[in-house]
C-alpha cells in the first residue's frame, strides 16, 4: 500500500526529477552512461507488431543511443522464452503474459524477468471460420448461441499458454458465456497451422496477431468476428522483455534499447506515409517475409472484416500514442497475473503489486522517456472497461480474479 | 626324439558337455610321412586335426610334436582349412606375408614370393582372393601354411569344396610340393581315392560318438604316383577296396547294430 | 532410324549381362554382340544414355501427375510455378542480407556443418563402443537394455534436454544429431564384430597373431562394411533430424528456411526446399555408397 501511494503521489514531474541531468538532456552514450554492450541481439517473431523493433534497427534509431540492434528472427514463442532464459537473446519482442509466466514459473522455467517497455497496443483479432459463418455465426453472441445449441467439438487456437492471445480468447469466449475449457477445446498452435487447419475445417476460431487475421480473410477461409481493441481498447500486447539479470548487468544498454524503440514507435505513428513505409520494410524476407499488401491495410487502420463491413479503425495498432503505448503500466502486468489466476495457471494469488513492480522497470523506462522526450503518464496504473462491462483499475487484483463467473476453480 | 615318433598322440580323448567325441586315440607319425584320417561324417576326424593344430585342448591324453607338448596353436604347425580362409581385403601376397612376418624376422618378402612360387601362383601375387578361382585360393592357403616352414602340415578336407577336375589337379600339386619339401602331412578327407592316392598310411576312424582309431592301412605304393597309371593298378584297387570295406561294411554293420 | 533398334539391342545385352547368375549370354544376345562388334560400333547408343531412360521417364510421369493434381484446384502450386521459384532461389544462392536473410546455399551449408559435427562425434564415440559391445558379451549385456530404451526416442524429444545442457540453440541441435546418429553406428559396428566369420578368427589363432595384428588385419577390415552401413544410416537420420531440429531452434539452416517459408505460406518455396533437402540427402547417400563399394572387397 505504501509503495502505491508513493507512486500515485509522485506524479509526472516528480518522476522526471528522479532522472539524472545528463540523461534528461540526452547527452549520454559517453562516459559512465555509455551502454555497456554495443551490439544487442533482440529476438522477434514475424508479426506486424515487431515493427518498432525492426524500424529501430533499419532506420538506425539505435545508433543515436550508442548501440546496434540486431533483430533475430525466432521460430516460436517457446524458443524465444528459452533463448531469453539461457542468454542467447539479450532481449525480445515478446508476449506480455509470457514474461509473467516465466517470472512465476508457470509450466516452464522460472526466472526473474523484466519488461522494459510495452511495444504496441491493439492490432490483434478474433478470427472465426467460414464454416461457422455458414452456420449463421457473426460475432461472439451468435457463436455462443450455436455452441450451446449444437453439440460438437469446437476448436479454438492461440499462440502460447500464458500469452496475450490466450488471455484474449479466453476472456472473449467467457464474456459471451462460453467456458473456454469446458464448452470448447483450446489449443496452442503456430499461426501458419491455425490458418492451415481452418482451411481444412479443423479449426473454428483463433486469436492471433496481424497479419494472420487478414491472411485468413484474403484466403477466404475466415472472417474477423471482433478485433482485440473491441475487447479492450488500447490493451497491452507485446513488450520489450529481457531477464532481470540482463538489466542488472547492462542498465545503460537496457535504457538505450528502450529509447531507440520508443523513437521508432514514434516515427511509425507520426504519419500514414510512415506507416506505409513501415509495412514495406517489415514485409521483407528478413522480417515478416510476406507481401506488403497483407500488412498495409490494417496497419493504416483500414479494416475489412471479410463479411461485408469495412471501416477506418481509430484504435488500430499503435506504437506510441504520446507515450501511452510504451509506458509499462503496473496495472497491465497485474491484469495478466489476475487472468493467470482466473484460469488456474497460478494456483494461488501472488503479491500482484510486488511482482509487477519487480518486473516492469519503470525506472529504466523513465530514463529512456527523458532521453527521447516522451511524456510520462500521471500514474503507473490505468483503468479500462472490457467488453463484458467489467472494469479494471489495478486495485485489488485478488478480488478481480476471483469475481469472474466463468473461471477455473 | 625318435624319427618314428615325430608326432605322437597318446591316449587322446575329447568330451564336450556329457558327450564323448573321441576316446583312446593312440597315433604316431614319422617325420616325412603323409597320413590321412578318413571316416564317416561326425566321426571326429576334424576334431582330431584341430587338437593337433592346437585349436582345441584334449580332455585327456597328450600330444607331442618333435618332443614338445602341443599346447595351443603355433608356427610349428601349418594349417590349411577346407574353406580357404584367405582374408579378402589382402592380396595373395599379403595373405602369405601375414603368416610369414609372424614367424620370421628376415627375408620376409622373399619367403612369401617363394611360397607362392612353390604352389605355382607367382603370377597371381597381387590379385585379391575374389579375383582368383577356388582352386587357386586353396593353393594360396597351402602356400600360407608352408611359408612358415612348419614341422607338420595339417590339412582339413582341403579339396572338399572344389570340383572333381580341380581336385585332381591340386592333389597332384600337393604330391609334388610334399615331395619337394619333404613335409610331414596329416590330412583329413572323406574321399577314399584321395586317401589311398596321396598317403603313406590311411588311418580309418570308427563312427562317433566315442570314435576311436578303427584300423590303419599301409599304402606301400611307390612314389612318385601317377593317377592314370594307378587307375589300373591291382594293388591300388585292393587298397581302395579295403578302405571302402571298412567304411561301408564294418561301420555300416555297426550302425545297423546300434539302430537295432 | 538406326538409333532405335540399336538402343533396344543395348538393352537386351545389358539386361542379360546384369544377372551375375547368367554367366553365359543367350544365343540371341551373342549374335547381337557379334553384330555390334563388327558393324555398328561407331553408332551404338552410349550406355549412360540407356541407363538414364527409365529414371527420366519416371520423373516426367511424376511431374505430369503433379501438374494434373495441381490443376484440380486446391493449394498445390503447379510444377511450372515451382520451377520458376526454384530458378529465382538458385540464381543467387550465396547472398547475405543480414543474419535473418541469407541465400539458400548458405542455409544448406549451415545445416551440413551441423550434421558433419554431430555425426562426426557419433562416429568417434559409436565405433569404439560398437567394437567393445560386439567383442565382449558382458558389455553387450550391459548396453542392450539402454540402447533398446533410447533408440526409439524421437530426436525432437532430445532437443529440450540439449537446450538445458548447452544453453544455446546451435550446440543443442548438434547434440540432437549426435544422439540420433549414435545408435546406428553402435549397433551396426557391434553386429559387424559379431558377424566376423569364425574362419578368420581361426586363421588368427593358427597364425598366432598379436592382438594388434588381429585388430588391424582382421577385425577392422571385416567390420568395415558394417560400419559403413552404420554410417549410411546415421547420415540419413542426421540429415532428417537437422531439418526438424532447425525448425524449432531457428537461425541459419535449411530447416529454419522451410519454417520461415511456411510462415509466409509460400507453398512453392516449401516445395523447392523439399526437393533441395531430398537432393542433398541423395548426394550424401551416393557418396557413402561409393565408399561402401570401395571397401566391399568385390563380395
Amino acid at each position: 500500500m505504501k509503495k502505491r501511494e508513493f507512486l500515485k503521489a509522485a506524479g509526472a514531474s516528480s518522476l522526471m526529477s528522479l532522472v539524472p541531468e545528463a540523461v534528461r538532456t540526452g547527452a549520454w552514450a559517453q562516459g559512465s552512461d555509455a551502454p555497456e554492450k554495443k551490439e544487442v541481439k533482440i529476438g522477434f517473431i514475424p508479426l506486424t507488431d515487431c515493427s518498432s523493433v525492426v524500424i529501430a534497427s533499419v532506420m538506425k534509431f539505435d545508433e543515436k543511443y550508442g548501440i546496434k540492434i540486431v533483430p533475430s528472427k525466432e521460430a516460436s514463442w517457446a524458443a524465444v522464452r528459452d533463448k531469453l532464459v539461457n542468454g542467447e537473446l539479450d532481449a525480445s519482442h515478446v508476449l506480455y503474459g509470457l514474461i509473467y509466466g516465466v517470472q512465476m514459473g508457470i509450466g516452464g522455467p522460472k526466472k526473474d524477468m523484466n519488461i522494459l517497455m510495452n511495444l504496441n497496443h491493439n492490432g490483434q483479432a478474433f478470427t472465426l471460420s467460414r464454416k461457422l459463418y455458414d452456420k449463421g455465426v457473426r460475432d461472439g453472441a451468435s457463436l455462443s448461441k450455436l455452441i450451446h445449441s449444437e453439440k460438437g467439438e469446437y476448436t479454438f487456437a492461440q499462440t502460447f499458454p500464458t500469452g496475450t492471445h490466450a488471455m484474449w480468447i479466453y476472456y472473449w469466449l467467457a464474456a459471451h458465456g462460453i467456458h473456454p475449457f469446458k464448452d470448447v477445446k483450446a489449443i496452442v498452435v503456430p499461426p501458419p497451422q491455425m490458418v492451415a487447419n481452418m482451411r481444412v475445417g479443423a479449426m473454428d476460431g483463433f486469436c492471433v496477431g496481424e497479419p494472420w487475421n487478414y491472411r485468413a480473410i484474403i484466403d477466404k477461409i475466415g472472417f474477423t468476428a471482433n478485433t482485440t481493441q473491441e475487447l479492450w481498447k488500447d490493451h497491452p500486447e507485446k513488450t520489450l522483455g529481457c531477464t532481470a539479470e540482463f538489466t542488472q548487468k547492462y542498465p545503460n544498454t537496457a535504457r538505450a534499447m528502450t529509447a531507440a524503440i520508443i523513437d521508432a514507435g514514434r516515427w511509425i505513428d507520426a504519419s500514414l506515409a510512415n506507416r506505409r513505409k513501415t509495412a514495406e520494410i517489415v514485409a521483407d524476407r528478413s522480417y515478416v517475409n510476406t507481401d506488403a499488401e497483407v500488412i498495409t491495410a490494417r496497419m493504416l487502420g483500414r479494416y475489412d472484416n471479410g463479411i461485408g463491413r469495412v471501416w477506418d479503425d481509430q484504435d488500430s495498432m499503435k506504437f506510441y500514442n504520446d507515450g501511452h503505448v510504451t509506458f509499462p503500466y503496473l496495472s497491465d502486468g497485474m491484469w495478466f497475473m489476475s487472468q493467470h489466476r482466473r484460469w488456474g495457471l497460478l494456483k494461488e494469488d501472488p503479491d500482484y503489486l510486488a511482482v509487477a513492480q519487480k518486473v516492469n522497470r519503470i525506472d529504466i523506462y523513465r530514463q529512456a522517456a527523458a532521453a527521447t522526450k516522451t511524456p510520462l503518464p500521471k500514474d503507473a496504473f490505468r483503468t479500462a472497461r472490457l467488453m463484458d462491462g467489467v472494469a479494471w483499475d489495478g486495485k485489488d487484483a485478488k478480488k478481480y480474479a476471483g469475481n469472474f463467473k466463468i473461471r477455473v476453480a | 626324439m625318435v624319427p618314428e615318433r615325430f608326432l605322437s598322440l597318446e591316449g587322446i580323448g575329447v568330451s564336450f558337455a556329457a558327450s564323448e567325441i573321441l576316446t583312446g586315440i593312440d597315433l604316431t607319425i614319422r617325420k616325412g610321412e603323409f597320413v590321412t584320417l578318413i571316416g564317416h561324417s561326425g566321426c571326429g576326424k576334424s576334431t582330431l586335426l584341430n587338437l593337433v593344430a592346437g585349436l582345441l585342448k584334449p580332455t585327456e591324453g597328450t600330444i607331442l610334436l618333435a618332443g614338445k607338448h602341443v599346447d595351443g596353436p603355433g608356427p610349428d604347425r601349418g594349417v590349411v582349412f577346407q574353406n580357404h580362409s584367405l582374408l579378402p581385403w589382402l592380396t595373395c601376397f599379403q595373405n602369405v606375408h601375414l603368416a610369414v612376418e609372424r614367424v620370421f624376422s628376415d627375408r620376409l618378402k622373399e619367403r612369401s614370393h617363394e611360397a607362392l612360387e612353390l604352389v605355382g601362383l607367382s603370377h597371381a601375387e597381387q590379385k585379391y582372393p575374389h579375383q582368383i578361382s577356388g582352386g587357386m585360393k586353396q593353393r594360396v592357403g597351402i602356400a600360407r601354411a608352408l611359408a612358415i616352414e612348419p614341422k607338420v602340415l595339417l590339412l582339413d578336407e582341403p579339396f572338399g569344396a572344389l570340383d572333381a577336375l580341380t581336385r585332381a589337379t591340386l592333389q597332384d600339386e600337393l604330391m609334388r610340393i610334399v615331395e619337394k619339401t619333404h613335409a610331414t602331412v596329416l590330412m583329413v578327407t572323406h574321399d577314399v581315392d584321395e586317401a589311398v592316392l596321396l598317403s603313406d598310411r590311411v588311418v580309418m576312424m570308427t563312427n562317433g560318438p566315442s570314435a576311436r582309431v578303427g584300423d590303419i592301412l599301409q599304402v606301400a605304393l611307390p612314389r612318385p604316383r601317377n593317377r592314370l597309371a594307378l587307375a589300373h593298378d591291382p594293388k591300388f584297387m585292393e587298397l581302395r577296396a579295403a578302405v571302402l570295406e571298412f567304411l561301408h561294411e564294418k561301420q555300416a554293420h555297426q550302425a545297423r547294430l546300434k539302430a537295432a | 532410324m538406326a538409333a532405335v533398334p540399336l538402343r533396344k539391342e543395348a538393352f537386351a545385352l545389358r539386361t542379360t549381362a546384369a544377372h551375375p547368375s547368367a554367366a553365359v549370354l543367350s544365343p540371341r544376345a551373342d549374335a547381337a554382340q557379334a553384330k555390334f562388334e563388327t558393324g555398328y560400333r561407331r553408332t551404338r547408343a552410349p550406355q549412360w544414355l540407356a541407363a538414364m531412360l527409365a529414371p527420366v521417364v519416371g520423373l516426367l510421369l511424376f511431374v505430369a501427375l503433379w501438374h494434373v493434381i495441381a490443376r484440380q484446384g486446391g493449394r498445390i502450386p503447379e510444377p511450372a510455378v515451382v520451377g520458376k521459384a526454384a530458378v529465382a532461389i538458385f540464381s543467387d544462392p550465396f547472398y547475405i542480407k543480414g543474419p535473418n536473410d541469407q541465400g539458400i546455399g548458405w542455409n544448406v551449408l549451415s545445416s551440413l556443418k551441423r550434421v558433419g559435427i554431430g555425426f562426426g562425434m557419433a562416429c568417434l564415440v559409436g565405433i569404439p563402443l560398437g567394437f567393445i559391445i560386439g567383442r565382449f558379451k558382458f558389455a553387450s549385456g550391459m548396453a542392450a537394455p539402454i540402447i533398446a530404451l533410447l533408440k526409439p526416442v524421437s530426436p525432437l524429444a532430445w532437443l529440450p534436454i540439449g537446450l538445458l545442457l548447452f544453453k544455446a540453440a546451435n550446440p543443442a541441435a548438434i547434440y540432437v544429431i549426435f544422439v540420433c546418429s549414435l545408435w546406428p553406428m553402435i549397433v551396426n559396428t557391434a553386429v559387424g564384430v559379431r558377424q566376423i566369420p569364425q574362419d578368420y578368427l581361426n586363421v588368427a589363432r593358427v597364425l598366432n597373431l598379436s592382438e594388434w595384428k588381429v585388430f588391424t588385419k582382421i577385425l577392422f577390415p571385416a567390420v568395415l562394411p558394417y560400419m559403413i552401413t552404420g554410417v549410411r544410416l546415421s547420415i540419413g537420420v542426421a540429415w532428417l533430424v537437422i531439418v526438424a531440429a532447425e525448425m524449432l531452434t531457428g537461425g541459419v539452416g535449411i530447416g529454419f528456411w522451410v519454417w520461415d517459408e511456411w510462415n509466409n505460406l509460400k507453398v512453392e518455396h516449401i516445395i523447392v526446399a523439399i526437393f533441395t533437402i531430398g537432393i542433398v540427402g541423395l548426394l550424401l547417400e551416393q557418396m557413402l555408397m561409393l565408399a561402401a563399394r570401395r571397401f566391399s572387397y568385390g563380395s
